[in-house]
């Protein structure tokens, strides 16, 4: 992935990270066994590295040549308009699952948790609640993926800023927060538990920030690495490594085969462990290896509904962790049987095509020209 | 096994569940309350207990709780207690099993502290169960002093000759996200390991329950759920005292 400052859109960006989104949609079920179908049972890393890389690397793509030619201000105010995009779709979603918490508590009967049940009572208190939403510290179950994603866009003029003039320096930055996050546990807290963010805010823009820098200063060195057949044959080794490793998480039995020191799982997936940021740069340099920016079946119409996703990654990421908890919701309260897990899964993907075809279809028509009415 | 250790093999049987294509209740082989061998394991022995049966042919049992609907006396419903003991007579035919409970509702385990020593001179238990973590983490009290409460509480019940059992809190997958189980988790996982005094995971248990689709705790119905868990917790719990006073074959960690 090199940055052609006036090439044409890169379709692996938008097909992989509209990949990314179906993944994490399937992935957020709860107790979906589709999500066998996507990458997170075969290596360490998952669809959240590729969604918030690639977010990095387009976000510094497009706004890192507004930022040269429009200046910082203009740039900077791009962005934070995203991040106020993505914070009122947070507090609209976070309201609908408020709603399932009070609907849950009310409709409570089952005496196996009546001490527990007491916990609820922090919906008396509507009033916190909403306050503790609008400062991002009530977060939505299994869809962390969004705050992160606001606080990221949210500080990002400031990195894309330091990445344009000084790249190594504002690697050097990210890589010392995340050690902090990493070793020191520096997080964001929650209500009503204090506990920290799933996702790591200190820890995640490490891979966002190394996005952005491959977008505004890494061409040389990615195209250095992907012509290197040492290091492609090191990547090789290191994903089949994973992969063996990551089968052992299958099954109870096999886990007491591995010897004490062989046993890493979980990897640390809040403070975005090494093992797991590796393997991620192992894939994506493969990726690049193997799938020129030309690759023919990236214009089959195959591809198409995938790249139309990644293209809207904004509106589509938003419904997917709509879908997902829906689906989730489905899933607990009515049915989840196998076939009813498929059903959901589908359903949501094509949700998410419709939804990214209608977005196109509405850019279309702010393209065309303004008819002018006969008198 | 390290407390640590332990943990990260509770997380693996949870996400090696979730892996499995299809995990019903393994009724065949294991029973329906089947769970990992590894997570009902006792890391540490009850000498007591042992002497008890084996010399004396009676086992007395005390379980001292903050939660009263755990423990019986919820509209009439058998609990674990009342299973515990039936699953001990039932395999101790010529033992006097013997089980009192001792509840202050909804008080933390700084306060159920106290009931200790009185319960050990007046009753002579073999075993004190002590039920700990649910009142704790809704109240959020200060980790550092919890530990050194269970601590002392652990360390009050062996001077008395009695052996200890801390017994911990149960997995709810509806409030799970909304308190923080984890660091009370920890710290009882860290004070029966520095004690060593067997800890009875509830939490790691019933969330392989709920993962392996064993039982469906995300329940908002009264359907009878309470009491399959209960029984099976106290099937579990029967074995688990028996294992750690030698009176049962250890499974073994490879199951």
């Amino acid at each position: 992935m090199t940055a052609k400052p006036s090439g044409e859109r890169d379709l692996r960006l938008d097909f992989f990270r509209g990949l990314s989104l179906w993944f994490i949609f399937i992935d957020h079920i709860p107790f979906n066994r589709m999500s066998w179908l996507t990458i997170r049972n075969y290596g360490f890393s998952d669809a959240a590295e590729i969604f918030v890389f690639i977010s990095g690397y387009t976000a510094a793509f497009v706004y890192g040549r507004m930022m040269r030619e429009q200046g910082f201000v203009v740039a900077g105010a791009r962005i934070l308009k995203r991040a106020w995009q993505l914070y009122v779709a947070f507090v609209f979603l976070s309201v609908i699952y408020i709603a399932q918490i009070a609907y849950v508590a009310h409709n409570f009967e089952n005496p196996l948790f009546a001490e527990e049940m007491v916990t609820m009572h922090f919906l008396n208190r509507p009033e916190i609640v909403l306050l503790e939403v609008l400062r991002l510290r009530f977060l939505l179950a299994n869809a962390d993926v969004l705050p992160l994603y606001i606080v990221l866009m949210a500080a990002f003029p400031a990195i894309l800023w330091l990445m344009l003039r000084a790249p190594t320096l504002g690697l050097a930055l990210s890589i010392a927060v995340w050690a902090a996050a990493y070793f020191g546990g520096v997080n964001l807290n929650l209500y009503p538990t204090g506990r920290g963010w799933f996702f790591n805010p200190f820890a995640w823009q490490l891979l966002f920030s190394i996005g952005a820098w491959c977008a505004v200063a890494g061409g040389d060195w990615i195209r250095m690495l992907r012509e290197s057949n040492f290091v492609i044959t090191l990547c090789v080794i290191y994903l089949i490594g994973a992969f063996a490793m990551q089968t052992t998480t299958w099954s109870p039995r096999w886990l007491n085969v591995l010897p004490d020191w062989l046993v890493i799982f979980p990897l640390d997936k809040s403070g975005m462990s090494p093992l797991r940021l590796a393997h991620f740069l192992a894939l994506a340099l493969l990726t690049v290896h193997f799938v020129p920016q030309n690759a023919k079946w990236l214009n089959w119409p195959i591809a198409q509904p995938l790249i139309l996703c990644g293209r809207h990654s904004l509106e589509v990421f938003c419904l997917g962790v709509f879908l997902a908890y829906t689906a989730g919701f489905i899933l607990i309260e009515y049915s989840s049987a196998a076939y009813m897990q498929i059903l959901v899964s589908l359903g949501g993907v094509s949700a998410m095509v419709g939804l990214a075809a209608l977005m196109s279809w509405y850019k279309s028509l702010g393209q065309r020209p303004p008819r002018i009415q006969a008198a | 096994m390290t407390v640590g250790m332990k943990t990260q093999l509770g997380i693996l049987a949870v996400v090696a569940a979730l892996a499995m294509p299809s995990t019903p209740a393994r009724a065949s082989d294991d029973g329906a309350c089947y769970v990992p061998p590894f997570l009902v394991e006792p890391q540490a022995a009850l000498h007591r207990v042992g002497e008890d049966v084996k010399q004396n042919n009676k086992l007395s049992i005390v379980i001292v709780s903050g939660s009263p609907s755990q423990v019986g006396g919820t509209k009439g419903r058998r609990s674990y207690p009342s299973y515990l003991e039936a699953a001990l007579r039932e395999r101790l035919p010529n033992v006097d099993v013997k089980i009192d409970i001792r509840v202050k509702a909804r008080r933390p385990a700084s306060d159920l502290i106290a009931l200790l020593p009185t319960i050990a001179e007046e009753i002579k238990p073999s075993l004190i169960v002590w039920q700990v973590g649910t009142v704790d983490t809704l109240l959020q009290t200060d980790i550092d002093s919890f530990a050194r409460t269970l601590e002392q509480g652990v360390a009050a019940i062996g001077e008395k000759g009695a052996d200890a059992l801390l017994l911990g809190m149960q997995y709810s997958p509806r409030t799970d996200r909304l308190l923080d189980y984890t660091s009370y988790l920890n710290t009882i996982r860290e004070v029966a390991d520095t004690a060593r005094v067997p800890l009875f995971d509830r939490y790691e248990i019933m969330r392989y329950w709920n993962v392996a689709g064993t039982f469906d705790l995300t329940s908002l119905k009264d359907d009878g759920l309470y009491e399959k868990v209960h029984t099976c917790i106290g099937e579990l719990l029967a074995d688990f005292i028996l294992r750690g006073a030698g009176l049962k074959e250890s499974k073994g960690i490879g199951g």
